[in-house]
């Protein structure tokens, strides 16, 4: 199935949980922001919400400095 | 109108300066990025601002933010306000030490037009971004700016049409990579200057 993350499309195997997203991409959860199509997803809803073909996830994964 | 604002205007007429002043900036920290931004800001005829910030300026700041040295341990809102009105005298400037949370991320502000991320640490940073992808504001954050070199690895990433993202996503501050005065101001001028363009030219 094909999704679109940050623009731009990435092919994943199997529907999957977000939070299953994030722990295989390996980002640190305390500093990100998820948005699914088109709604911010909190951290409470990350096991409950599933990546489906053509959905849109933006991730945003900020660094410290400033 | 005192005889900063007149040149001002000067530079870009009166049209523009009349889009220019109705918009109020929030910005959320006054350490490197927000410091820098606010009187980038004021230097191209910004006058309504909401800045906030809970900590003072030390001697560690000097390498990068807009303080100086008989300036340490004042409160870092009320040095920077001196030194934005020693640039226009005439500005409308509420300054705040409250603490920015996730519970008073909006209300603190709410009669902003413009808010611009200027903090230190990644957690505020994603606490603020969360509060604000989908707001009818137009928003401003910065992330990865440590170090030196290399300059031009500071993009500015539209993440949707009132959202930009401004840094290079990787370079974190740490021991190896400290953050210093040239990658700072090359973040917070973008910062200012997306919110400069938008002002003028709404996109």
């Amino acid at each position: 199935m094909k999704v679109n993350i940050n623009g731009s499309l990435h092919e994943l195997e199997t529907e999957l949980p977000i939070s299953e997203f994030i722990k295989s991409n390996g980002f640190d959860p305390r500093k990100i922001v998820i948005e699914h199509n088109g709604r911010i997803i909190g951290k409470s809803n990350w096991k409950t919400v599933i990546l489906r073909n053509s959905d849109h996830l933006v991730v945003l994964s900020f660094v410290g400095g400033g | 109108m005192n005889s900063f604002t007149k040149e001002v205007v000067g530079y870009f007429g009166n049209e523009n300066y009349r889009r220019l002043i109705k918009f109020k900036v929030g910005i959320a920290g006054a350490g490197g990025l927000g410091s820098n931004c606010a009187a980038l800001l004021v230097r191209s005829g910004f006058q309504k601002f909401r800045i906030c910030d809970f900590d003072q300026v030390s001697y560690a700041n000097l390498n990068r933010q807009f303080f100086f040295y008989d300036q340490v341990g004042m409160y870092k809102v009320e040095a920077l306000e001196a030194n934005l009105l020693r640039i226009n005298p005439e500005l409308e400037l509420e300054i705040s030490r409250e603490k920015i949370t996730g519970e008073n991320a909006v209300g603190i502000f709410d009669d902003c037009d413009i808010v611009i991320e200027a903090f230190d640490k990644a957690e505020d940073k994603k606490m603020l971004a969360e509060a604000y992808i989908g707001s009818p504001k137009l928003y401003i954050s910065a992330s990865g700016l440590a170090g030196w070199g290399k300059s031009d690895r500071l993009q500015t990433r539209k993440i949707h049409p009132k959202f930009f993202l401004v840094g290079d996503m990787v370079s974190e501050v740490s021991q190896a990579q400290p953050p210093f005065a040239p990658m700072v101001n090359v973040a917070a001028a973008k910062e200012a200057d997306i919110a400069l363009s938008w002002a003028i030219d709404g996109k």
